[in-house]
């Protein structure tokens, strides 16, 4: 059984109005191993950011199932849910969701905190994780008192803190421009490396060059998968875009 | 001819210990009937521009001429007016008014100058925009791609110089952003209507004629793909 | 722009933002209909023949009703315009100039004046009948008031709601003016940065406060009560405001600084989330403490006021009619008893059998008062001695010379006298030998076993020293000696006369009155005439107008402070919800959102109450000396009417809050 296994999802959402329906995801399936580095991409109203929700245990499928490291989310009780997103999962916002009323470092610590971790061990996990991403000087200040690419970095460390199963990205450089987009991505490659399973949803081919899969949606449905393999990043963003604008000019469905 | 000139435009906010350069002496201008867009990340100052192309905000200096106006001597009442007049402004949010209804919300600008509304022209752009069977309805009973139609046509309806659009498609999913952006090219070909346009997303401008990247508040980037 | 858009938008407008409209014509109404009864009250015409001097104190009361209604609309003004700030940005931004604005808010600000205008005289009308039965209760008057609807105060509170709002009206579309579309947009979520703690703030508020507390605590003159009074009012509501906006962010730092303590899901939430928002809450902490103690404050000396009352009429008029009538010729016992007292009497006696009423226990006796001495070693000081000692150890004492005869004749006793001996009745421990010396003449004391109550002092803060001297003659020689020192003033002998009538209140009344007009002379040489019934009416009048005022604007008071309290906590709730939801993605769950909210709104809910409560009794010291310049009120009653109010209002204020918190819980979720 793999890492994340996504069976048969299917999302409908009724209509505010009472008649309207809007089916938000049809049929999604795939499976992502551990360790691997998934990128999921499509425009806005593919359904990638409810499939981002179903996997946050934010909402819950209509139909289907979804395992991580074989625990079904559906099967977890309400009251348990919190618990399970802030020990299994970590997450990166694209607009960073840092609260303006905590330093950043009480920021990161914030998941520790609810769990009631002692302050030495948090302490302990706090200093490798903010030297490694570069903002050791920064954690005593406040997100107004830093740059996007700061925060962002400080937003990684929240997400890593907690030694999560699985990290969730929601268009992470989405908010940054593309020098700081690029030493985030650098960092989730590193992170990456260390054997750690990412998901991340997004619209830049550049960003989804890092990884090692990408997953093309649109319309609710997973219509297209295409592997990095040997590939430089370079060459892999390529492929990436070309595929992107074939789907753009609505080109033939393609499947591998 | 220039519609628009922007000269060493500059904001900054924040106190003492934390200036914020939003904007860094920016210069540009903009010949009548182009379509052009404006792309940066969050907090690249696109969106501070766009404010103050729109008169919505102030700048700490530089200047802002539209159709040969320097908006920043008109007073807090003529700008209001020039705003109502010579800018269509259309954005992702905060669009129409909740408590008026289709036909109110387009014709807003007219009656709030108390102006007589030229009938050929509402009925044309109530016809391309396709709203006819909507006209009565009030925003609610909308969906977001008929409220951003609806915005449109409030931009269009006083024949303003120039029409700023922040993130029209930020909101809608891909066949309602076709469909919005088909409109806006649209307007801008066949009545040579200056368009605006804000985005992050990269393909969106693609279909401009010029693009403008900002990044940290300074233009990094002006090329005209189109001619 | 036409009037109907206009119109459209604002009547739109208020159904959007219904929660925290009706909450606003609400308060407002109270406010009318509070000021209306009050006012009501004063322009009655019945009320006027009446009520005697409580008029002039409602009137006082009107203008403090009026006073805090301003501030109070004022205030709760400006919840209203934080949550519309949006709204009026967006207008602004798609073309609406500020004068459109200004006009769609003109209609909106008319509308709600004439709501509250018409909801509020028509509560006012509907509880004023209650309010005056009120208002005959405790004037005690047997007549029944009559609320009846009457233009003046309408218009009265028509005019001063019109102004009220009007200033409203103005102070809105001042702020509007001055700031362009983006800020307007941007200021329902005003990004508040930790704010700097400030420790010369903090001094100066514990300086101002102790100032405030020292001045309380040391009074110990009465006259200069009230001055100081309100002075220390002053110092203390400064040290309040400087305490609360710079003391909690100390607390708070300090307690963010205790690892150990801070890291934990509660306080982690709850404290940062209270020390980004101290700027803005510390004021209206502030402003509900204050109001707090001030409701506790008028409630218990009203109160106590009003239950010392019946004790105080019967120590001040100890028999239902008292007559002394003072010998200011120095005429001989008997010459004075047969050409003076006599004939007075047989007035008195002609004048009750023709009233409906029968005279029964008649007594009499002589006596001479002396004023305002002192007692050191034994000895008595007269005041106009020169030998007076000044400061502030030596207490006044007022000295009461009885002959023998007359005090048997009074008790029924046969007590006698050695030659050089007196009787005294010291409750209070003015002499601790066993004689006294008089004007040079050193006497041995006996102390009286049981003296009647009649004869005791009227207030339990003036010191009285009765002494029973052997014969009229040597109250005859006391006088010729002290009558010496000053030639302008001069002591008399008096002779008190007491009978009871037996009368109900009204027949006392008018019993009263009649016999006031035979002693209508106040010069030296004629009676004093008091009739207990007229003194008690006149009395519970004063007092009664206080408890009336007291628990009048307490209540009114108490509507503020829940108003308040609710418009923060609906404030608060929409402020921190963006917070709780971005803190729930991170995996906050409602259990633990529940627990940081229960700690803050402790927090919230014991400061201000703790710190009023505290005022409250600081402040007791400084009310007694007070209310003894007024009336006569003892210890244990002030305190036990404290003790009642505080305990009352924190529980009233209790299940406020609770309802309150549900509703800030219920938004924030």
């Amino acid at each position: 059984m793999a890492f994340l296994e996504v069976k048969h999802i299917r999302k409908v959402y009724t209509g505010r109005l009472g008649s309207k329906e809007t089916i938000a995801l049809k049929n999604v399936n795939f499976s992502v191993n551990e360790g691997e580095f998934v990128s999921v991409m499509g425009e806005s109203g593919s359904g990638k950011t409810t499939l981002l929700n179903l996997l946050s245990t934010l909402d819950k499928p209509t139909e289907g199932e979804i395992t991580l490291a074989g625990t079904p989310l559906t099967a977890i009780k309400e009251k348990e849910l919190s618990r399970f997103r802030r020990e299994q999962l970590g997450f990166i916002f694209q607009d960073f969701n840092l609260l303006d009323n905590f330093s950043l470092k009480d920021n990161i610590l914030l998941p520790l905190v609810l769990e009631q971790v002692p302050v030495k061990e948090m302490e302990s996990r706090l200093k490798p994780l903010v030297e490694r991403l570069g903002i050791s000087q920064l954690i005593n200040n406040y997100p107004y008192e830093v740059s996007g690419g700061q925060k962002q970095r400080a937003a990684v460390t929240r997400a890593l803190i907690t030694k999560p199963k699985l990290i969730l990205a929601d268009e992470p450089t989405g908010a940054l421009d593309s020098k700081s987009s690029e030493v985030l991505m650098k960092l989730l490659a590193d992170i990456h490396a260390t054997k750690q399973t990412i998901l991340m949803v997004t619209h830049s081919a550049r960003a989804a060059s890092y990884s090692n899969r990408v997953l093309f949606i649109r319309d609710g449905e997973v219509y297209h998968e295409i592997y990095r393999g040997d590939q430089t990043a370079e060459e892999f963003m390529n492929r990436i875009s070309q595929a992107l604008l074939f789907a753009f000019n609505r080109g033939e469905k393609n499947e591998i | 001819m220039k519609i628009v000139k922007v000269e060493h435009l500059s904001k900054e906010y924040g106190s003492r210990e934390t200036i914020v350069k939003a904007l860094d002496d920016v210069s540009f201008t903009i010949d009548k009937g182009e379509f052009v867009a404006i792309v940066g990340a969050s907090g690249s100052g696109k969106s501070t521009l766009m404010h103050l192309l729109g008169g919505v905000d102030q700048p700490t200096s530089g200047k802002v001429w539209v159709e040969d106006t320097d908006m920043y001597t008109l007073d807090e009442t003529q700008l209001a007016i020039f705003r109502r007049r010579q800018i269509g402004l259309i954005y992702q949010f905060y669009n129409l008014i909740p408590v008026l209804n289709v036909e109110e919300n387009i014709s807003l600008p007219l009656l709030l100058d108390g102006h007589q509304i030229d009938q050929e022209q509402f009925e044309r752009i109530i016809k391309s925009l396709k709203l006819e069977q909507r006209r009565t309805h009030l925003p609610n009973q909308l969906s977001g791609g008929q409220q951003q139609r609806v915005s449109i046509g409030r931009a269009l309806v006083s024949n303003p110089a120039i029409m700023l659009a922040d993130e029209p498609t930020g909101n809608l999913d891909s066949k309602n952003s076709e469909e919005i952006m088909s409109l806006l090219k649209h307007f801008n070909k066949t009545f040579n209507q200056t368009l605006v346009m804000i985005t992050h997303d990269e393909d969106i401008a693609l279909m401009a004629d010029r693009i403008i990247a900002i990044e940290d508040g300074r233009i990094i980037r002006d090329e005209r793909i189109r001619s | 722009m036409k009037f109907n858009l206009a119109l459209k938008l604002a009547i739109q407008n208020m159904k959007a933002n219904k929660q925290i409209y009706i909450p606003f014509v609400i308060s407002a109404t109270l406010t009318v209909s509070m000021f209306y009864m009050i006012v009501s009250l004063v322009t009655n015409g019945f009320v006027n023949e009446q009520g005697g001097s409580a008029i002039s104190l409602f009137g006082l009361g009107a203008l403090v009703v009026a006073v805090f209604s301003f501030i109070f609309i004022l205030y709760a003004n400006s919840f209203l315009m934080k949550r519309r700030k949006k709204e009026i940005g967006l207008f602004n931004i798609l073309g609406l100039e500020k004068k459109h604005i200004a006009k769609v808010i003109a209609i909106e600000t008319i509308t709600t004046f004439v709501m509250s205008l018409v909801a509020g005289l028509i509560v006012g009308a509907v509880l004023g009948q209650l309010v005056f039965y009120g208002i005959d209760y405790v004037l005690i008057v047997k007549q029944d008031f009559v609320f009846s609807l009457n233009v003046l105060p309408m218009l009265f509170t028509g005019v001063l709601f019109a102004g009220i709002f009007l200033t409203v009206y103005l102070f809105n579309v001042f702020n509007i003016q001055f700031s362009n579309p983006i800020e307007l947009l941007k200021g329902g979520q005003s990004g508040e940065k930790e704010p700097k703690s400030s420790p010369i703030l903090f001094i100066l508020g514990l300086i101002s406060m102790g100032m405030g507390y020292y001045l309380s605590l040391t009074i110990t003159n009465p006259t200069q009560a009230v001055v100081l009074f309100a002075l220390a009012v002053g110092l203390v509501m400064l040290g309040t405001y400087l305490l609360f906006n710079a003391g909690t962010i100390i607390v708070l730092k300090a307690l963010k600084r205790r690892k150990r303590f801070y890291y934990k899901p509660g306080p982690f939430i709850s404290i940062s989330g209270m020390l980004y928002r101290m700027k803005q809450h510390a004021t209206g902490l502030a402003n509900i403490c204050l109001l707090s103690a001030m409701v506790l404050i008028t409630i218990s000396t009203t109160t106590a006021l009003y239950v010392s009352a019946e004790n105080i009429v019967s120590l001040a008029v100890p028999e239902e009619n008292i007559l002394s009538i003072s010998n200011v010729e120095y005429l001989s016992t008997s010459t004075f008893e047969e050409t003076k007292v006599e004939p007075i009497l047989k007035t008195v006696r002609e004048k009750t059998e023709k009233s409906s009423l029968e005279m029964s226990d008649l007594r009499s006796y002589s006596r001479m008062t002396l004023y305002d001495n002192q007692i050191i070693n034994d000895e008595m000081i007269y005041r106009y001695s020169g030998k007076i000692v000044e400061g502030e150890e030596n207490e006044r004492v007022n000295i009461r010379l009885i002959p023998l005869q007359d005090y048997n004749k009074l008790t029924g006793e046969s007590l006698t006298l050695n030659y050089g001996e007196i009787f005294i009745g010291d409750q209070t421990n003015l002499i601790s030998g066993d004689t006294f010396t008089i004007e040079g003449v050193r006497y041995q004391t006996e102390v009286l076993e049981k003296m009647p109550d009649y004869l005791k002092s009227a207030s339990p803060s003036t010191k009285q020293l009765v002494v029973i001297v052997p014969d009229m003659n040597t109250l005859l020689s006391i006088q010729r000696t002290v009558n010496d020192y000053n030639e302008n003033f001069s002591e008399f002998v008096s002779k008190e006369i007491s009978w009871s009538t037996n009368g109900s209140q009204e027949e006392e009344i008018a019993y009263a009155e009649q016999m006031s007009e035979v002693f209508q002379n106040k010069g030296l040489d004629s009676p004093f005439y008091q009739n207990r019934e007229q003194f008690r009416v006149g009395y519970y009048d004063i007092t009664g107008g206080f408890l009336f005022l007291g628990i009048y604007l307490g209540f009114l008071f108490i509507i503020g402070t829940v108003l308040i309290t609710y418009f923060k906590q609906v404030s608060e709730g929409y402020e921190d919800r963006v917070r709780i939801q971005a803190m729930q993605k991170v995996g906050l769950d409602k259990k633990m959102t529940r627990k940081a909210t229960r700690s803050q709104v402790v927090w919230m809910f014991l400061l201000p109450l703790v710190v009023a409560i505290i005022h409250t009794m600081i402040a007791y010291p400084i009310l007694f000396q007070m209310l003894s310049f007024i009336s006569i009120v003892s210890h244990p009653t002030l305190m036990t009417t404290f003790g009642v109010v505080i305990l009352a209002f924190t529980i009233i204020y209790g299940v406020v809050y609770q309802i309150t918190s549900k509703i800030y819980l219920k938004i924030v979720e």
